[in-house]
């Protein structure tokens, strides 16, 4: 039991002689305002980005989806299809 | 150590309002039946309100005969299936009757076609010549059309 216990205070030391050294080193990359800024800028661009991007495949989706609304509106064989489609389901397409 | 965990979560909740605020103002907003149809089509090729306001009427003014035509095209469908339904039931083909059908049919398919191609070339008589590029550019596929046949 006191072998383990030895190995286990040990092991915990050893982990404990990096990770000061590890926090520290990231501690005092933060602490420099620039740098922090930095960061927190990037971070807000990033998230721009990916909204951006969510968005334009939005756009596209809707704009593929409103191109063949427009068709049915006009063409009379696509309305055919709409209108027995709401005949078969009982329901606006 | 209190300032290196403020730091990523302030990246993090910046990410995240960015990022939501961006997407609330930039999101796409779905109208939905004819009116959203046109009135999308008004924000994309960017008309003005007379523009848009003879276009809409050219587009109720169509809409009459466009449900007569897809009425026919209802009724052709049905007669259509009903070929078929005998032929699976009684095993025999009446193939006068039929080539006589298909004529019709594909005539008739030709009229729907014409009658897209002019509700469109009316559209896009009222645009300028920008829009009119970029509202072929979006249909023409969906019709089959080719360019120089609206142009």
């Amino acid at each position: 039991m006191e072998v383990w216990s030895r190995i286990a205070a040990s092991d915990g030391d050893s982990v404990d002689a990096v990770r000061p050294g590890f926090l520290a080193a990231i501690e005092a990359v933060f602490r420099q305002p620039a740098f922090a800024l930095a960061f927190v800028v990037a971070c807000g661009l990033f998230g721009l980005l990916l909204a951006e991007m969510r968005v334009s495949r939005m756009h596209e989706e809707r704009d593929v989806q409103l191109v063949k609304s427009y068709m049915q509106l006009i063409d009379p064989l696509l309305v055919a299809s709409d209108l027995s489609a709401v005949e078969k389901t009982g329901r606006t397409p | 150590m209190k300032r290196a965990l403020l730091i990523p979560l302030a990246g993090v909740l910046a990410a995240v309002a960015a990022h939501f605020g961006w997407f609330e103002l930039r999101r796409p907003v779905s109208e939905e039946g004819p009116a959203g149809v046109l009135a999308w089509l008004q924000d994309d090729l960017h008309l003005s309100a007379d523009q848009f306001a003879s276009i809409k009427a050219l587009h109720d003014r169509s809409e009459p005969q466009i449900l007569q035509l897809a009425e026919q095209a209802s009724v052709m469908r049905a007669e259509l299936e009903a070929f078929e339904n005998r032929r699976r039931t009684d095993g025999r083909v009446d193939f006068l009757a039929f080539a006589q059908f298909i004529e019709q049919r594909r005539e008739f398919q030709r009229i729907c076609t014409e009658s897209t191609r002019r509700i469109m070339t009316a559209a896009a008589s009222e645009m300028t010549p920008g829009q009119r590029a970029r509202y072929l550019e979006r249909f023409e596929p969906a019709l089959g059309l080719d360019a120089g046949g609206i142009n």
